[in-house]
Formats: C-alpha cells, structure tokens, sequence
C-alpha cells in the first residue's frame, strides 16, 4: 500500500546519510533557532506594530510614541510615522498660532506650542511665519479616523490639508477604540494648547457620540489595560506577541481563547432581535445591485423618536457643548455601502439615532454633516470609500478614495460657511448661515459632485493643491 | 474536532501517550476505539449510536455472510447491508433533497409537502462507503470476515479517517490491526512533517483563498468578469489543498499511530487529461466507484456505448455522494460526460493516427498526439473549472448567473487580494516543483540541513499567518 502522494517512491532518507544522533540534534536546534531568526528579521513586513503606549502630558491620554512608526499589515499594508501628541501621519512640527482665532480674538506674532521635547522625543517646533492664518481643525474619532491603515498621505488630515493649500489645518488627534468620552476628556487641553478653532467629530457609529454622557473619563493611570499592555509591548518582539496572542485569544485578540473538550451538541445562543447591532430602520438591504433610489429617503416627516432617545442626545450634546465654546461639527460617515454576504446594504437616514441627532443638535449650536448618500453615490459609480484590495471591498475601514470624500466634504462646507471668508469663525453667524440641516450640502446640486464646488478664491486655493 | 483546531492538539498528544505506552494489541485498539469515538461525540454525542448501529449491523451481517454457502442467502445478506447502509445515507443526506426535488410535482397534484430538520451526520458518506466495501468484498470473496468486534468498530470509526476519509478499503486496513505496529522514529517523523503539511495547506492556503471565494461566490453579481475568473481559480486551489490539506492530516496522524493510510492526491492539476485528473484527485473514492460501481454496472467490457453510459452514470453517483443538490449531480454527470467526450475524442484520434501512418509530413512529425495530449488538456481544463463553479454554488441559477458573467467578462468590483494571488502562485510553483527534483527536498528527510529551518519556519506560519475565524474543512458538509 501506497501513503500519501509521492511518498510510495521514496523513502524519507532519500540521499541523505545517516547522521548521529547528538549531531542530527546539534543540526535540529540551530535549523530551528535560524527559521525563528529567518521569521524574525522577515515580521516587519508581515506582522502589525505592538509598539509601547505613552501617556501624553498634553492630551493625557495613551498614544502612540511620538517619532516612532506604526506597521499596519492587515487591510491597507502601511506604515505610519507618529508625530507629535502622538498624531498618526501628522509629523510635522507644531509650529502653531500663527494667528488664533475664535472666541473673537486674533493673535499675531509667533508663537511656540510649548510642548515639552524630552517627553514627547521630538524636535522643538520652529517658529511660525507671520500673516499665515490657517483655519485649526481638530479631527476627533475612532480607527476610522486615525487611518493606520493607510499611508500618511493617504490620511484625512493630510488629503484636507493638501487640498486646502494651507488655508486648513487638521490635528489628526483620533484613536483606535476612542469614543466621544475620551474625545471630550482630552479636548480642553488640546483646544488651548492647539488654539483649535474647530472641532470635528468624524463618527462611523453615531453611538460614539454618545459616550459623551461618560465624559470626563478618569486620568491614565498604572492599572489601564493599555499601561499592561505597553509593558508587554516594550519587552518581547511584535511577532512574539502576535504568536501569542492568535494562540491565546480569538476574534483578533479581542477575547480570551477557552478549550471545549465536552462532548458536543454545543447549544447554539439565540441572537437577541433587539440587539443594538441590528436597529430597526437602519439598513436597507439591496441584493447585489447598488440603486441610488433608497438610500436618499429619510423617516417620514412627524414619525415618531423615541423621546428616551431624544433625551440621550440631548444630554449628550449639551455635554459637549459644555466642554466647548468652539463651533463643533459631527461628520457623520457610516460604513456604507457595506457588502455583507453578498448583498450590499445601503445605510439610509431612516435612522433613529441620526434623526435623533439631528432634531436635538441645532438647539445645541452643533452642526451634522452627512456623507451617507455621498458615499453610496461614490460607490455606485465605483469609487468605494471602505475596504482595500487586501482586504474586502466594501468592507472595512476607509481607504483613499472614502478620505478624499471626506476631505472634499469638509472643504465645502468650510467654504459653505465661508469661515475662511471671515477670517474667524463666529458662532452666530455659523449657525445664521445654515439652514441647520444635515442635508444642506447635498441639496445644492453642486455639492452632491465629489468635487468641491469653486465659488471664491480660497476655493480655488484648496484645488490649487491637489 | 477539527485537526486544526488547539483542542485537537491536546486529544491528539494525549491519545499519542497513551497508544505507545500500551503494549498490548487489544488494549491498544480499545484505546483508540474510546479515542475515535470521543472525536465523533466532540460534534454531536447524539450520532455515535448511529455509527455504532452501522458497524454492528455490519459485523453481524459480514460474519453470517461468511458462514452461509448459498449465494442466494448470501445476497440477500448483501443487500440488507446495503439497504441499512444506504436507507441510513438517502434518511439522513438526502431525505430533504428529495422531498424539495418533489415538491413542484406534489403541488401539481394538490399535495403538500414540507423538509424534515434533519442534521446530517459528520463523515456519513464516507464511513458508509467504509462499511459497504467490507460487506461487498466479504460477498466476493475477497477478504475474510473479521472475528473481534473491537477491530472491525476501529476500523469503521478510526479518528483520523473518520469524517472525511480518506476511503480506507477493510482489505486494507484490517490486516494492519492483525500485528501491534512497532515504534519507529522516522515513521513518526514523516507523521509529522505530514502533519505540517496538511495544516499548511488547510490553514495558511486553502482558508486564504476561500476568503476570496466565499465573498465573490455569495454576491458575483458584485464582481468584474475577471474577478469572478480569479474567484473560480481560487476556489480550484481552495478545494485541492482543503481535501489534500485534510488527507495529509489524516494520513500523518495514522503515521504517528503506526498505520498506514492509502494515497489520496497525486498533484490533480499535472493531469493532461479527465481520466488522468480522476487517478489523481480523490484517489479512494474514484478506487471505490471504480470497483465497487462501474465494474459492477459492466465497465467497458460491452462496447463504447455502455461504457459511456457507464461512466456517466458512475460519475452521475460520485456527484451525488459529494452533496444532495443538483448542483452536484450536474458536476457529476459534466464529468461523467466529459469523461465520454475525452473517449470519443481519443477514438477519433486513434483513427486519425492510423490514417495517417503513411507517410505524411503530419504523421512524421507526431504532431496528431501532441494535438491530442493539448485537445484533452484544454477539455480537462474547462470541465474541471466549470464543474467548480458548479460544486461551489448554492443553485444551479446561480452557478449559470456566475459562468455567464465569467464568460462575457461583465463589469464590475475588480477585486484582486495579493495574499490570495500568492496562494494561487503557491498552487502553480508546487504543482511545478513536483515534477522536478525538488520534490526529494519538499518531503524535508529529517537529516538534510534545511529540514529543521523549513519545520521552524512552517510553525511560525501557521501560528502567525492564519487567517483568523473558523473555517470547516470544506468535505465536512460531505
């Protein structure tokens, strides 16, 4: 009888002499620790960063450290230089107030941010050129947001910036896991320290903001997972850790791996149909064809919110509004269109928590901006905003295109406001300009392009740069 | 279990310890029978009598065979086998298929019907081919019944070829539990290395490319015409190195107990024909319709005709094995047709060549049987590629929906995951080195310097690299 294929010719020793067996084990123990070293020197361009969490004294908070770089080796493949607050992408020096504006008040003159060097291991920042006052946005939210997963480039900030030609500048200050809690617990300290003019909320799940009802979270401290975390970080190698923690661990490190070794049927667990995952009137799932007909249509006009729901986003608002006197916009960009099993679902504005949001927000001077329908449109016309080619399309975090949307859509509405025009930014006039709705950008028909509409020559600047 | 699952290291290591540390026979195979038995109650307890109604039956009907003389008993005695073996198969894999296959007709006829929720049992397909081989070579004559009830239940629920084989023949395996197999270091070092293999090809290949396949498969309306070709590739690759990942596992893990299991694949895409393909993908199971149906149904001992009829009707069968949907018996009988094709094709050829044996300038060259080896590549290539999609749909409109888009080259999502193209690049080098010398390095001997290097370096890849999430072996659903 024959074992498995080409085996029945040959013998496992095939050509090869006998050797003894202290030699042959001399042999196995160097063959083994040089295939660990081959695996070693080759992680880099396969395995993810685990590189040590610092506590930034200005955003108090865990980062990662300025002036390190950050692998990315899943969707994407990047890597991302760190700057400084621990700024994904963001190297640059601060080189900040160059002419502050909000609240009313102008600066000019330079100035330095004061960060401490030794700390944050960067270069202290130059001074600032005179007559530059480009409008300071700091850009909030999850790893939507921070982008590791593209190159820095490639980042929201970076594509605004660029797109601007200066008249904009982004703090990309998001972090992987972060909700409207840590955003708000960190923002006074980055508002004065960056003289932020703008704050904006970049949310793929509306449910982040309203963590802001936890807010403010208590300081980092030695017992944080993070704190354990970075110590394991700083001791063994990435591809030691991740070795481990696939072991370990399942559903990507986020739970605890556990043994079953009793006899099966395994009782399967009901899927709870109020389940937050799934709420009704959210999705609209359309098989295997991108239409552009449903996703436009909102909750009919009058159809009842719950008003726990209401009161959750007022409160939640009215926190933020209390962290802040600074004008705060919430970007809303859901993962739409999403493929999931071969159907593509369209993430509509019947959405309980958007329609929540959007009644309660203008009573509280914060202004919604929807990139729902934008982001369909774009992938009807092939342009997906989710997902990587390593990864799955449609699926995933924002790629190049899904940020240059963005992007564009912030600079429209800089320009819709005419914040820029102003040459400050003042509340009411902020608030007079809008019609208050989410949807005012897409209801001028020059605002539904992907690009951003030039009507004044700071518009033409911001395309100047692309 | 899943052979790549961490639990089935700790069951394996602990069935490894005890099995070698029992000297004798008996006690041995009583230890593997408690151990195979556990790895099929790990999925559902509820099923081991059910394995265990089929090797009794079995046992009883192949020792009554052995003592009667009258054929005619003795075949009646065949078929209660087969009908228990069967009646079992066709209640539990394809009761529903049926009652969905005549629904349309029921209804015609003011008749309603409705499926049953019948769970299909883990390995059913192939332990039933196991115990049905041992009844039909009882009733020719060709093995002896075996005495201890013990040795024959091992043979049925041996855990490593349990749920998805490969198809070990009675007349194979039995004569393995007539000794107690001796320790040998390079025999469970080949184990071993076999092992790795396997889980190589399961979990850093197969798993890879089915990540390509499942999405493109579930919506290809999404898809360019180039992806949905890439997808079906893949899936080519995704089945091969699955069902020979799964084979390497079994047969490593019978290697590290001291048994010797039958080859299962040869390098299925070196084929340059489908007869070819068929003595090289799924060895066991095409041995067993080989022997056990075609042959049975008259082979081509009765002209071209009934050869074709058999071959199509043995590949109809084979189709229906592997799953109860129409989309597998259409892959079936296109192989059963393809099979008849590349027949006639070689006929015609044949004549061809006789014809032209005078001395023509085309007949000199031997240009007629390299135009018949490239005719019955290309045939192979599409009957195989286009039987994928079929395997792998969930309808048939859908397996049409999928080969219409592939073949217009619609547009669509062009999606081209570099890990998966590197999978399939995997798939062609391999194919490729076999042929070559390397094939001596590829098997690691324990003594070359590179062995220990590549052992290391498999390791780490497979605890690094693995895709995360669980993926089933694909034949498990068989």
């Amino acid at each position: 009888m024959k074992c498995n294929e080409g085996e029945s010719e040959l013998s496992p020793t095939h050509h090869v002499t006998a050797a003894p067996l202290s030699r042959l084990l001399f042999r196995w123990c160097c063959g083994l620790s040089f295939g660990t070293l081959l695996i070693a020197g080759s992680s880099p361009w396969f395995v993810r960063s685990y590189s040590p969490l610092v506590v930034d004294p200005i955003r108090r908070t865990w980062v990662l450290p300025s002036g390190n770089h950050y692998r990315w080796r899943s969707e994407g493949y990047a890597t991302t230089h760190v700057g400084p607050l621990g700024m994904p992408g963001r190297v640059r020096e601060l080189g900040v107030v160059a002419g502050k504006i909000g609240d009313g008040e102008s600066i000019n003159g330079n100035h330095t941010t004061g960060l401490n060097a030794d700390t944050l291991h960067w270069a202290p920042p130059d001074t600032v050129p005179p007559n530059a006052a480009p409008l300071r946005v700091a850009l909030w939210g999850d790893s939507q947001v921070e982008g590791v997963c593209l190159a820095d480039e490639q980042k929201l900030f970076a594509i605004a910036e660029r797109l601007s030609a200066g008249a904009v500048e982004v703090f990309p200050l998001a972090r992987s896991g972060q909700d409207a809690a840590d955003w708000l617990t960190q923002l006074p300290m980055v508002e004065d320290h960056l003289s932020i003019d703008l704050h904006l909320f970049l949310v793929a799940d509306l449910e982040d903001l309203l963590a802001a009802n936890r807010a403010p979270l208590p300081p980092p401290s030695p017992q944080d997972v993070s704190a354990g975390n970075a110590a394991i970080a700083a001791r063994y190698p990435a591809f030691v850790i991740q070795a481990a923690r696939n072991l370990l661990t399942v559903h990507n490190g986020a739970t605890r791996r556990t043994l079953r070794f009793r006899p099966g049927p395994i009782p399967v667990t009901a899927v709870d149909p109020h389940s937050p995952v799934k709420r009704q009137g959210e999705w609209v799932s359309i098989q295997s064809t991108l239409s552009g007909e449903e996703e436009g249509k909102a909750l009919p006009e009058g159809s009842s919110i719950d008003n726990d729901l209401i009161s959750l986003w007022n409160e939640a608002l009215s926190v933020i509004r209390r962290t802040t006197s600074k004008p705060v916009w919430v970007l809303d960009a859901p993962v739409t269109p999403e493929i999931v099993g071969g159907d593509v679902r369209l993430k509509t504005f019947a959405d309980n928590h958007y329609v929540a949001l959007q009644r309660v927000a203008p009573k509280h001077r914060i202004e919604v901006i929807s990139v729902r329908k934008l982001f369909n449109d774009a992938a009807a016309q092939g342009r997906w905003p989710h997902g990587f080619q390593n990864g799955q399309i449609g699926v995933g975090h924002l790629n190049q295109n899904g940020n240059q949307l963005l992007a564009e859509t912030l600079l429209r509405e800089i320009n819709v406001r005419k914040i820029l025009a102003q040459g400050k930014t003042s509340e009411a006039h902020f608030h007079n300009d809008s019609d208050g709705s989410e949807l005012a950008g897409f209801n001028d028909p020059q605002a539904n392009h992907s690009t951003v509409g030039i009507t004044s020559p700071v518009d033409q600047s911001f395309l100047a740069g692309d | 279990m899943l052979f790549t699952q961490l639990e089935f290291l700790f069951f394996f290591a602990a069935v490894l310890l005890v099995t070698w540390s029992v000297r004798s026979k008996e006690k041995r195979h009583l230890v593997l029978l408690f151990a195979s038995y556990y790895f099929y109650a790990y999925w559902d307890i509820r099923f081991c009598s059910l394995l265990l109604f089929s090797t009794v039956s079995d046992f009883v009907i192949g020792r009554r065979m052995a003592r009667v003389r009258q054929q005619r008993t003795k075949r009646w005695l065949l078929v209660g086998s087969l009908a228990v073996n069967l009646g079992l198969l066709g209640f539990f894999k394809y009761c529903n298929f049926f009652i969905d296959s005549a629904a349309p007709l029921l209804q015609a006829l003011g008749l309603s019907s409705s499926s049953l929720a019948i769970i299909l049992p883990v390995g059913i397909s192939f332990y039933t081919f196991q115990t049905l081989s041992y009844s039909i070579d009882i009733y020719r004559g060709v093995i002896k019944p075996i005495d201890r009830w013990v040795d024959f239940a091992l043979y049925v629920s041996f855990f490593p070829q349990l749920v998805a084989g490969p198809i070990v023949r009675a007349s194979e395996f039995l004569p393995q539990l007539q000794r107690l197999p001796g320790w040998s270091s390079r025999r469970f070092y080949a184990g071993v290395q076999q092992m790795l293999r396997g889980a190589i090809k399961k979990v850093i290949l197969a798993d890879r490319l089915g990540e390509l396949v499942d999405v493109v498969f579930a919506g290809p309306d999404l898809y360019s015409g180039l992806t949905l070709w890439v997808a079906s590739l893949a899936y080519a690759g995704q089945i091969y190195y699955d069902f020979s990942g799964y084979s390497d596992l079994a047969i490593g893990a019978a290697k590290m107990l001291g048994y010797r299991f039958p080859v299962n694949f040869k390098h299925p895409y070196l084929a340059t024909s489908l007869s070819e393909f068929w003595k090289r993908w799924h060895i066991t199971l095409s041995r067993w319709l080989r022997d056990y149906l075609y042959i049975s149904l008259g082979g081509n001992r009765f002209g071209t005709l009934r050869t074709c009829r058999n071959l199509f009707l043995t590949m109809l069968i084979g189709g229906l094995w592997h799953g109860a949907a129409w989309t597998f018996v259409l892959w079936g009988g296109l192989h059963g047709l393809g099979l008849c094709v590349e027949r006639w094709l070689q006929s015609r050829l044949a004549v061809l060549s006789k014809v032209g044996a005078s001395d023509t300038p085309f007949a000199k060259r031997r240009a007629l049987p390299r135009l018949g080896v490239i005719i019955n590549a290309i045939w192979m290539g599409f009957v195989v590629l286009v039987g994928w999609v079929l395997f792998r749909s969930e309808t048939l409109a859908d397996a049409i929906h999928f080969l219409r888009r592939m073949l217009c080259f619609e547009s669509g999502i062009e999606w081209f995951p570099p890990l998966v193209i590197a999978a399939m690049a995997c798939l062609l080098l391999e194919h490729l080195a076999w042929k070559t010398r390397l094939r001596l390095a590829m098997r690691l001997p324990y003594n070359a310097w590179y062995s220990p290097v590549a052992t290391a370096i498999m390791i780490w890849v497979l605890v690094l690299y693995a895709p995360t999430g669980f993926r089933p072996f694909v034949y498990f659903q068989f």
